[in-house]
């Protein structure tokens, strides 16, 4: 085998898409996995320009060769859009390295690439009526907020997000932000919980160099970058009282000093706070600013632990089930009638999150097409109500909603179960299931 | 900064940068007539016409088909673009020495004839620039290839 054909078969047996360009950034060698995620023979691209077979918008403004060439280091993971033959939109993220010569001068470059469609379909698929940019269900309680959500999206007032931990608070947070008038602006989030006061300071406001004695450069802080955009202050309450009266005039100014300088500077940051402790009973020990609060409780958002919505169960598990399966790969469809009654039945004092770990865990253990009750978490099968799967729905009002939602999508289809379940965007036996719990089989 | 940087401007169609970039490479390699021929339209494009005029006179009297032999889209030529937008502008007498100038140099990238009509009707309105003369006599002289607009 010659050198160039032992390239080729070396090339070709990546599984990303690459190709190489010559100094005037004409293709001189593309392989397999390019061509399947292009639509392009290699053929008829040897000899091409680049931004004739690529047509993304980098290729003007942003060529990551280019940035190779300009800054004299490889490019990683450098997110991306580019076309496919038929014109459809790729996202991939891709990496970039230039090729010199002996005198080190440019002579070509290598730019390989992972095509992230799959990412994309996972989450259209799991994108469901049910599903508001992340938040999933139909409590009334859940539909309460995602109305407030769009009522206020045009609005750049703060908002304090209540809510148990793993209850959805950075969910909630995401869809504000997704909706809002600065949703391509920066959106960035700090945990006021994790870092110590001076280190939380230094964070949010930035410093300059010997502030401290950590502070070896000038560092820019998290209100700084998120100017005209939003920033994410998760667990607020943690925040020490100094630094709440600096937060407080940011809020009410707009200004704030970076650490060890005199200068003001000024930013246009909207606030998204949250909090799973009871600020009120902060406020009264002393441990929260009542002038803080109001500043950031223009908009209060509650979320309600699971156990009070536990209607959502079953579509959240049913959520998290298609999510893992389609990460996995796994052929996992749903639950068996005893498995979702104890996941109703139990209590969830984590909330969402631990809902999802509990799908996860089940997953882990689950060897064919339904999760049985065995397979869940210890824990949740011993600390679940007795009680059956009916009984516990039949206690909701939202039942009722259901009930009606199923009919109709039954009697649209004549009354077949498999069109009906796929209007529903749930497995046939899950629909047969809830048939039989609302009395309509 | 490299030929391949000032490529990179050059196929994104930033004239400026291309230049720079072409300019130090120039320097690494001054006979490099493929670089001359991209410097003649950045120079154009960024109002140095009489740059433009030296490079375009220094290519076409070594090999004159470098220019001659461009294909628009395997050279990744612009002039399609370019020629348009310099035909249609407006503009007032004193100017129409450096359009017919500048038309006659980016035809010669797709068309010959062209090319030699626009510099001959530069030449009637300045009859004192010597390169336009000298470059004229060079064309006129050639054997007509196809034309590629």
């Amino acid at each position: 085998m010659n050198s160039n054909k032992l390239n080729n078969a070396i090339l070709d047996s990546l599984g990303e898409g690459l190709f190489t360009v010559d100094k005037e950034f004409r293709i001189n060698s593309f392989n397999r996995a390019a061509e399947q995620i292009l639509g392009y023979r290699r053929d008829e691209v040897i000899g091409d320009f680049c931004k004739n077979i690529i047509k993304s918008h980098r290729c003007y403004e942003d060529c990551p060769l280019g940035k190779v060439l300009e800054s004299g280091s490889n490019l990683f993971d450098c997110e991306s859009e580019i076309e496919h033959r038929s014109g459809r939109k790729i996202p991939v993220k891709l990496n970039a390295t230039v090729l010199r010569d002996n005198e080190n001068k440019p002579i070509g470059g290598v730019v390989s690439f992972r095509d992230l469609s799959y990412l994309e379909t996972i989450q259209k698929s799991l994108r469901t009526e049910s599903n508001y940019h992340g938040i999933i269900g139909t409590h009334k309680s859940i539909r309460e907020i995602i109305t407030l959500i769009e009522e206020v999206a045009e609005s750049k007032s703060n908002v304090l997000i209540m809510g148990e931990s793993g209850s959805g608070k950075e969910m909630v947070a995401n869809a504000i932000q997704a909706t809002s008038l600065r949703k391509n602006k920066p959106f960035i989030k700090i945990n006021c919980s994790v870092f110590p006061p001076h280190i939380l300071a230094s964070e949010l406001f930035g410093h300059v160099k010997g502030s401290y004695t950590d502070a070896i450069k000038d560092r820019i802080g998290r209100f700084e970058l998120a100017d005209g955009g939003t920033i994410f202050l998760d667990e607020v309450a943690e925040m020490p009282l100094e630094m709440q009266v600096q937060l407080l005039r940011v809020l009410q100014e707009g200004t704030f000093e970076r650490i060890g300088e005199s200068i003001t500077r000024k930013v246009d940051v909207r606030v998204i706070a949250a909090t799973n402790k009871n600020i009120t009973e902060h406020m009264h020990n002393g441990k929260f600013r009542e002038d803080l609060y109001y500043r950031l409780n223009v908009i209060p958002i509650h979320i309600p632990p699971l156990r009070e919505r536990k209607s959502d169960i079953p579509n959240l598990a049913q959520h998290f089930i298609n999510k893992f399966s389609m990460i996995s790969g796994k052929k996992i469809f749903e639950t068996d009638d005893d498995a979702m009654d104890i996941l109703v039945s139990y209590d969830w004092p984590g909330n969402v999150r631990e809902l999802e770990n509990a799908v996860e865990y089940a997953f882990a253990r689950t060897k064919d097409s339904v999760i049985h009750a065995s397979k869940l978490p210890p824990v949740v099968r011993m600390e679940a109500h007795t009680g059956t799967h009916k009984k516990q729905i039949d206690d909701i009002p939202f039942a009722e909603e259901e009930y009606a939602r199923i009919k109709r999508a039954l009697e649209k289809h004549y009354w077949n179960r498999s069109r009906a379940a796929r209007e529903l965007e749930m497995g046939r036996t899950t629909l047969w299931r809830k048939m039989k719990n609302l009395g309509l089989a | 900064m490299s030929e391949m940087l000032g490529n990179r401007y050059f196929i994104a169609r930033q004239y400026d940068k291309a230049y720079d970039n072409y300019q130090i490479a120039l320097n690494d390699d001054p006979k490099n007539l493929k670089l001359k021929k991209r410097l003649i339209i950045c120079s154009i494009q960024l109002g140095q016409i009489d740059k433009a005029i030296d490079y375009f006179f220094e290519v076409i009297s070594t090999d004159p088909y470098v220019i001659i032999n461009t294909d628009p889209y395997r050279d990744d030529c612009p002039c399609t673009e370019i020629i348009p937008q310099w035909e249609s502008k407006n503009i007032s007498d004193p100017e129409k020495v450096r359009i017919n100038e500048i038309l006659g140099m980016l035809y010669l990238y797709c068309d010959l004839k062209k090319s030699i009509k626009y510099l001959e009707t530069s030449l009637t309105q300045d009859k004192t620039n010597k390169k336009i003369s000298s470059a004229i006599k060079i064309l006129t002289t050639l054997k007509p290839v196809k034309s590629h607009s």
